[in-house]
């Protein structure tokens, strides 16, 4: 650059309005960018997600549900699939069918479990349950089922029909000739890493978390584990986080200004304070537990005991801050012990107390997700964890996001609010709502002008 | 002007104001004052046998370089500081810590930026347990005492440095104090606000019951205001002179060129900057290259 006064790049100076509302939107725009490139770029090749598993002795590998497969493994699968059905039915054709146990046709029809599951006709423990399997092929054969949810291809209902006839014929036993196989079915997916789900993807689960009424059906057969919306986990996150910063700062506040006040206070308190803070928090989950139970106890004595010391130590700190000559003034003015504290102490710290109050509930976030892993889990912690152990990230990240949304609103709410509440403050910083509001207040007024009190005049 | 006056010649109407004035009751009294410091280096005395009575309705200003104590002076008076050694009466009763009848105004303003005008200056009462109307009424009083009655409403900040110091004086004077404590109170203004707050203050202080003890390092600042002048010299404090002025009331800035002030500031000049007027200049000359090649116009 070659001029200081460069627009764009002055040395500590501030960037006019409009740049600087434009760079805020980047900030935001640019790693969603990164996101989008990451996700929809060229480098991700087609993979076939295994629908339908099928086996057979061709193949060194076993292939089964959810299973990616390049291009080439597939066909190589289905191939072996299609090579081995075409011996059974030449040998069939030729009359002398091979040879099969029951064991080895009951796994045959096990093929229909998974599409069967997706389209409702059996549950997920279903798998061995053989009878329910075979009414399913006959049902399927009579065309009293239809698969609405996951289709199953033309030459895999003419096998169903084929085999169906076969153990009509030798009902109740099982046939004792080899049944056809049902060819592999997939669906076309790109091969991107389970992890980076894409926008679209993690935009429609989040709209769909947030907009269901009730939860999702019980579809993975979790024991234990009450089953709620992600909003219902979300209230409860904000309750324990509430809970447990509200009597924090009830302990946390009179504790740091008297220290911040009275030395005798600050010597007592912060030694012991600034040493537990260095002790984990999340390391006395244990404790908490063998205390509190598994229920909410020990998940907002987690939130306490992690915002506590630093919340005591900020506000000793703020409260030392205060201008001591405040002080001196108000006593040459008569006030005696109780009302240098309350009258001066209190209000002079209360701004950036409050400022204090918005940093610690930020980290109190951090706090919560460790917290409601402890006992029964809990709030949007349990959906990350129950979810991401499973691998479905789609649903991790809205949990996630919402945990930022939440603490970044609220952190620019409380920002904004402090306009209001500290008039005598000179010009706070504006966040992104204040900037919102300052431009729709303008408007207002030059819609309605009020007649306001005459600025005061600095002379 | 060559000033052919003393500083001790008065004229009859001053001298008359003077024996009136020392025939009042004394309203503060320090005897043998001692401030000692105690520090790694060992021990600094800060302020050495002050004795000093100033009178009831009497304006002192006291003088002195950085370092001749004269803020530790004023905070033992305000009962900010302990002395060592020594007595300070007011009213003939001795300073124990900070009360209500002594009224201190900072260099720093001190107002309450989260009271507005009004709400600091019933701060005092409210301390004492004054009721909110009473305080109220009272509180508009003082503010149209120092002219900032159209501010009542606003915060510290929306003010400028003079209208917060007026704020500030109002507020110490609302605790009717018998005497008002000035650490330097116009230091941070620059000069026109300054020279309008001195008129403002000679103004209140005649229309108000109050004693005022001063501190200033401005010559002109203290010869304008002051009755009395007391001259300390420095490291460690102690009383050089307690100065008379001879400029008669009512005072106002024209007065500067009067005979009598002139004399007095030579006189407080001498006193007070001794090496400056005997002591060789060893500052004149800049050991300095010359790096130019303007012409020798430049000197």
């Amino acid at each position: 650059m070659a001029s200081t006064n460069s627009k764009w790049f002055a040395v500590r100076r501030d960037l006019d309005q409009s740049r600087a509302s434009f760079l805020m939107a980047l900030s935001f725009v640019l790693p969603l960018v990164i996101w989008c490139v990451a996700s929809y770029g060229p480098w991700w090749n087609v993979a076939y997600q295994v629908t339908l598993p099928a086996e057979t002795t061709r193949l060194q590998s076993v292939y089964v549900l959810g299973d990616r497969l390049t291009p080439e493994t597939w066909s190589a699968f289905t191939s072996a699939i299609t090579e081995d059905n075409a011996e059974i039915q030449k040998a069939r054709d030729a009359g002398q069918p091979i040879a099969s146990t029951a064991r080895q046709n009951k796994k045959i029809l096990r093929q229909i479990h998974a599409p069967g599951v997706i389209n409702g006709w059996l549950a997920r423990e279903q798998e061995t349950d053989d009878e329910a399997i075979r009414s399913v092929w006959l049902k399927l054969a009579a065309g009293e089922l239809q698969a609405t949810k996951q289709p199953l291809d033309d030459a895999n209902m003419n096998i169903i029909k084929s085999n169906a006839e076969m153990f009509v014929k030798a009902s109740p036993e099982w046939p004792s000739e080899s049944l056809l196989k049902l060819l592999p079915e997939s669906s076309e997916e790109v091969s991107r890493p389970v992890y980076l789900v894409p926008p679209h993807v993690v935009a429609k689960s989040f709209w769909n978390g947030i907009t269901a009424d009730k939860p999702a059906q019980a579809t993975e057969g979790e024991q234990g584990v009450e089953r709620k919306t992600l909003l219902q986990r979300y209230g409860e996150s904000w309750r324990t986080i509430v809970l447990g910063f509200l009597l924090a700062i009830a302990v946390g506040i009179p504790l740091g200004i008297l220290a911040g006040t009275y030395d005798l206070f600050s010597k007592l308190i912060e030694p012991f304070t600034n040493f537990f803070s260095y002790m984990p928090a999340p390391a006395f989950g244990v404790v908490l537990m063998a205390i509190f139970g598994l229920d909410f106890g020990p998940k907002i004595m987690l939130v306490f005991l992690g915002t506590l010391p630093c919340a005591v130590l900020t506000i000793a700190k703020t409260t030392r801050r205060l201008d001591g000559s405040l002080l001196e003034a108000a006593q040459t003015l008569g006030a005696n012990q109780k009302q240098l504290v309350l009258n001066v102490v209190v209000p002079g710290i209360l701004p950036n107390l409050y400022n204090d109050l918005r940093l610690l509930f930020g980290t109190a976030w951090t706090w919560l997700v460790i917290a409601e892993l402890l006992g029964f889990k809990s709030g949007l912690a349990e959906v990350i964890d129950t979810h991401g152990r499973r691998f479905q990230f789609d649903i991790v990240y809205p949990a996630i996001l919402l945990i930022g949304l939440s603490g970044f609103f609220m952190d620019q709410l409380l920002g904004f609010l402090s306009r209001f509440l500290f008039p005598w403050v000179d010009q706070p910083k504006q966040g992104f709502i204040g900037r919102f509001a300052a431009h729709f207040l303008s408007v207002v007024r030059q819609k309605h002008p009020v007649n306001s009190k005459a600025e005061p005049a600095a002379s | 002007m060559i000033a052919t006056l003393s500083y001790k010649d008065q004229s009859e109407a001053v001298k008359a104001r003077f024996d009136k004035l020392k025939a009042r009751p004394k309203l503060l009294e320090i005897s043998g004052l001692w401030k000692r410091f105690h520090s790694k280096a060992g021990e600094v005395i800060a302020l050495k046998d002050i004795n000093l009575t100033v009178h009831r309705r009497e304006f002192m200003c006291v003088l002195g370089q950085s370092g001749c104590g004269k803020s530790t002076l004023i905070r033992i008076l305000a009962g900010l500081e302990t002395p060592s050694e020594g007595k300070v009466l007011v009213d003939g009763q001795p300073v124990s810590g900070p009360g209500r009848d002594r009224g201190m105004v900072f260099q720093s303003y001190t107002l309450f930026p989260w009271l507005t005008v009004k709400q600091n200056v019933m701060f005092g009462p409210r301390m004492a347990g004054k009721g909110d109307t009473a305080n109220e009424s009272e509180a508009r009083q003082w503010l149209a005492l120092v002219g900032l009655d159209k501010f009542e409403d606003s915060y510290p900040h929306q003010l400028s440095g003079g209208m917060k110091q007026r704020a500030a004086i109002a507020r110490a004077l609302a605790n009717e104090p018998r005497i008002l404590l000035m650490d330097e109170p116009f230091g941070a203004l620059d000069p026109q606000t300054r020279q309008q707050m001195q008129s403002y203050l000679l103004q209140i202080w005649k229309n108000v019951d109050i004693t005022i003890f001063f501190i200033t390092h401005d010559l002109d600042e203290a010869i304008f205001l002051s009755d009395r002048i007391l001259v300390l010299d420095p490291r460690p404090g102690r009383v050089r002179e307690i100065v008379e002025v001879p400029v008669p009331r009512p005072r106002d800035h024209d007065q500067i060129r009067s005979p009598e002030f002139i004399a007095t500031k030579q006189h407080l000049e001498t006193i007070i900057h001794p090496e400056d007027a005997h002591s060789a200049p060893q500052f004149d000359k800049l050991p300095m290259t010359r790096l130019t090649e303007a012409g020798d116009e430049v000197e």
